[in-house]
């Protein structure tokens, strides 16, 4: 909670630099945003980001795969990233002695990775098994379905690719997908942990100085689609996903929208996990999470439940989304505060979440948030804001996803 | 850092690994029960009472604990092994006092019969849900296999024929005998107020009645049998491999820890390096289990169905290698630096450091500070990975295959 001690430098090339000096910790974590993410997966080409965040670290600057692994790991670095939606992350945690060389065998696989030609296959084949390994993790795969039947292209765009989109894949294209979308203009560096903040401008400043490049350019948002989207399988549960539109980071209404999706699923005390599992038996799994995906804000629930089980516990999450609206109690909302606060002072206590959330701060938000910047916000929410949200974000229409033997329906 | 331990004169143990400059502290019963206290008409009930726990007790309704729970913003859950019951939370300081208010009464519940009713169910729930993760399923019917009758091979969750069998009756017997103070430890860590604990725990606790209660500590070294399930609506091959290891009480514990990194862990391990680097699997790694008076080491791959006997052919041929030729210098040294990082990052945290404190009491009756743990693991030796192979040879595991594959 020492807000003053976070650091912003921004680099000639656009390249932001955050870093939060932590005390009391000996490891420190680092995460790097860059690229765009699946959403700028060339056409027909989607999973080329994920084939090339696996590429990139088969070898770099003069490094073969082995050679570059074998030194990450000698290191002890922990990693952390993928591709998503709007960006790729990488980095990971550590012992503190040995940021600076993960950061300098990262400057590599940023700028300098060698893409080779024979890993690039490798790293398609591996994507298309990540693809058959999804059938067999309903869980998984109902969450991936989801955004692309309820985002507009390309936001609903899925991470792990497309089969035949995944085949069409050339090495070249990946070369030059990377030559255009990994630019340090845009790009954001987060540290925080036992980490020194003039230190760290010196040497990203030497590393990625020389990283150029014209900063990607934003996608076009059509609107998210509603309605029932079916998916067959002989599995022992029906997985179904539900979906409607909330706000993002800018709004006036984010805090609460927080506060509403903890009201609703914070803990076991919240409205789902007490009217579907507690009394009546329905479900093991149960909740709803507030998303950002991209520009999209969105309300995302997921239950699993058997065939005789699902269409009551579909009708009870619907009814108590719906329900939001018409009130909420004080005692739910000082819930919903105390468990959003002891996430928040967690949090701090661990390098990797911090260097991961002043990362997407910068990047979302374009300034970093303090702990105490949120505490405030969430401290001070009402009743009548949280439900000024409900209101305003009503679920009309849902966008509802299943994956499982039978299909359900909504009443009308 | 400190140390502190008491015990009741009940037989409740409480231990405390206590930090000032911690922001956060985080408490757990670590009740010495599981699937392995389980004869075959109680299966799967260690964890169908540790859901239960949350059913309230004479003082509290179901929906006031988790409303309780929530009120202190409490990240708190339980979980259920084959040879302990675990109920957690991690809170902020100022909750210390009510939160072990909470979990004490919890600790001995109403288990009201229309609860255990409706509990029922969502127990069947998650018993399906298990079955749609063949990752999951493959893992468990290999432990059956590999241990046989021997009761490490109990399974934790039970079938949906033995969760409906069950009564009531049972499982307050059950509850008598395994939730016994003499069978319990109240660990805390992260910044804890030590006489205020040992004060409310003596109030709290004091009146619980010990019952001596046993468990039979037999090792096993496994059947090494060979079985496939098929199961056509699968799309990959899982398959589990599992031989015996070092138990939590064995030295050799580091040096398993050590191999099982070299051999399989996620990134850069011969396993990676023989079947992930090259696309033949998305996934193969092994991890080593040590319990009370036993262990085991298991690998987990899903490949192609087509590619199942390739890829266990190399498996196997990864195991042997290690067997006959042991670790190279440079995988020793990446290995400990790999698991220190680890240790270092889960010991920031009160809730990473929890478990470990727990069990090393529960498992040892000691207590090993994280330097003293890391120390351990940077002195491992190439003799002592030696020592760790002859006593726990790789190389004629048990294996089990579920998915289309007609045989493995």
């Amino acid at each position: 909670m020492r807000s003053e001690s976070i650091r912003i430098h921004k680099f000639s090339n656009g390249l932001t630099l955050v870093v939060e000096p932590m005390t009391e910790v000996s490891s420190a974590a680092f995460t790097i945003l860059a690229g765009g993410g699946v959403v700028l997966d060339p056409p027909s080409r989607t999973g080329a980001a994920t084939v090339l965040h696996e590429l990139m670290y088969r070898g770099a600057g003069d490094m073969d795969n082995r050679m570059l692994n074998e030194a990450l790991d000698n290191l002890g670095l922990h990693r952390q990233g993928g591709a998503s939606t709007s960006y790729f992350s990488f980095g990971g945690a550590l012992i503190a002695d040995n940021l600076i060389e993960a950061i300098r065998l990262h400057a590599d696989v940023l700028l300098r990775p060698t893409l080779p030609a024979e890993d690039f296959e490798l790293c398609r084949e591996l994507a298309l098994q990540g693809l058959d390994s999804l059938d067999d993790d309903p869980r998984q795969k109902i969450s991936l379905l989801a955004q692309e039947s309820y985002l507009p292209y390309p936001f609903g765009r899925p991470v792990s690719g497309k089969r035949d989109e995944l085949k069409a894949i050339t090495h070249d294209e990946i070369k030059n997908y990377w030559r255009k979308t990994f630019v340090g203009d845009g790009a954001i560096f987060a540290a925080a942990g036992k980490v020194d903040f003039e230190q760290l401008k010196d040497v990203v400043g030497e590393l990625c100085g020389s990283w150029n490049g014209d900063p990607n350019s934003k996608s076009e948002q059509g609107p998210c689609q509603t309605g029932m989207f079916h998916h067959g399988n002989q599995g022992a549960q029906v997985h179904v996903a539900v979906m409607y539109p909330s706000v993002a980071h800018q709004s006036e209404h984010y805090y609460a929208a927080l506060a509403a999706a903890s009201v609703l699923s914070g803990g076991m005390g919240s409205r789902l996990f007490t009217e579907v599992r507690e009394k009546r038996g329905l479900c093991y799994a149960v909740g709803a999470s507030h998303r950002i995906v991209g520009p999209f804000g969105l309300m995302q629930c997921y239950l699993g439940s058997t065939p005789d089980n699902a269409q009551e516990a579909l009708d009870v999450t619907l009814e108590q989304c719906q329900k939001l609206s018409e009130g909420i109690e004080q005692d739910e909302l000082d819930r919903a505060k105390v468990g959003l606060r002891a996430s928040l002072i967690m949090q701090g206590e661990s390098s990797s979440s911090r260097a991961s959330g002043c990362a997407r701060d910068m990047l979302f938000l374009g300034r970093v948030r303090s702990l105490e910047e949120i505490e405030q916000a969430i401290q001070s929410l009402t009743v009548d804001d949280v439900l000024a949200y409900a209101r305003a974000y009503q679920p009309k229409q849902f966008s509802i996803i299943t994956l499982g033997p039978v299909e359900l329906s909504v009443k009308s | 850092m400190e140390f502190k331990r008491t015990q009741l004169e009940n037989g409740l143990t409480i231990i405390a690994e206590t930090s000032d400059t911690a922001r956060s502290m985080a408490l757990g019963f670590f009740t010495r029960t599981g699937g392995r206290d389980e004869t075959p008409e109680i299966s799967g009930l260690s964890h169908f009472l540790e859901h239960m726990l949350f059913k309230g007790t004479d003082n509290r309704s179901p929906f006031e604990v988790n409303l309780e729970f929530d009120a202190m913003g409490a990240k708190y859950n339980a979980f259920t092994s084959e040879e302990n019951t675990v109920y957690y939370a991690a809170v902020l300081p100022e909750y210390q006092r009510r939160v072990l208010d909470l979990w004490a009464d919890l600790m001995r519940p109403a288990l009201r019969e229309e609860d255990f009713n409706t509990e029922k169910g969502v127990i069947c729930e998650e018993i399906a849900m298990y079955q749609d993760m063949p990752n999951f399923d493959v893992l468990d019917r290999c432990r059956k296999l590999h241990y046989g009758d021997h009761p490490c091979g109990n399974s934790v969750l039970g079938t949906v024929e033995s969760i409906k069998a069950l009564t009531c009756e049972q499982m307050r017997e059950y509850f008598n005998r395994r939730y016994a103070p003499d069978n319990i430890v109240l660990a805390c860590s992260g910044k804890v107020d030590w006489d205020m604990l040992v004060q409310q725990a003596g109030e709290l606790c004091g009146e619980w009645k010990p019952s001596s209660p046993a468990r039979a500590i037999t090792d096993f070294t496994g059947t090494g049998a060979k079985e496939t399930v098929v199961q056509e609506k699968v799309v990959r091959e899982h398959i589990c491999l599992m031989s015996s290891a070092p138990s939590m009480q064995d030295p050799l514990r580091y040096a398993a820890s050590v191999l099982s990194n070299v051999v399989g862990d996620s990134t850069n391990s011969r396993l990676y390096w023989a079947l992930v680097d090259n696309a033949l699997t998305d996934c193969a790694e092994m991890a080593c289990d040590s319990m009370d008076g036993s262990g085991v080491f298991y690998t987990y791959i899903s490949c192609d169905p087509q590619q199942t006997g390739k890829v266990l052919d190399i498996t196997k041929r990864v195991l042997t290698d290690v067997v006959k030729g042991g670790l190279t210098d440079q995988e020793l040294t990446a290995s400990k630096n790999k698991i220190a990082s680890s240790a270092t990052l889960s010991g920031e945290l009160p809730m990473g450091r929890l478990v470990p404190l727990g069990f090393g009491w529960v498992y040892r009756k000691d207590y090993i500070p994280l330097a003293d743990e890391i120390a351990a693991i940077q002195a491992v030796t190439h003799d002592d990975i030696r020592q760790l192979l002859q006593a726990h040879p790789l190389d004629k595991p048990t294996i089990m295959g579920l998915g289309p594959c007609p045989k493995i």
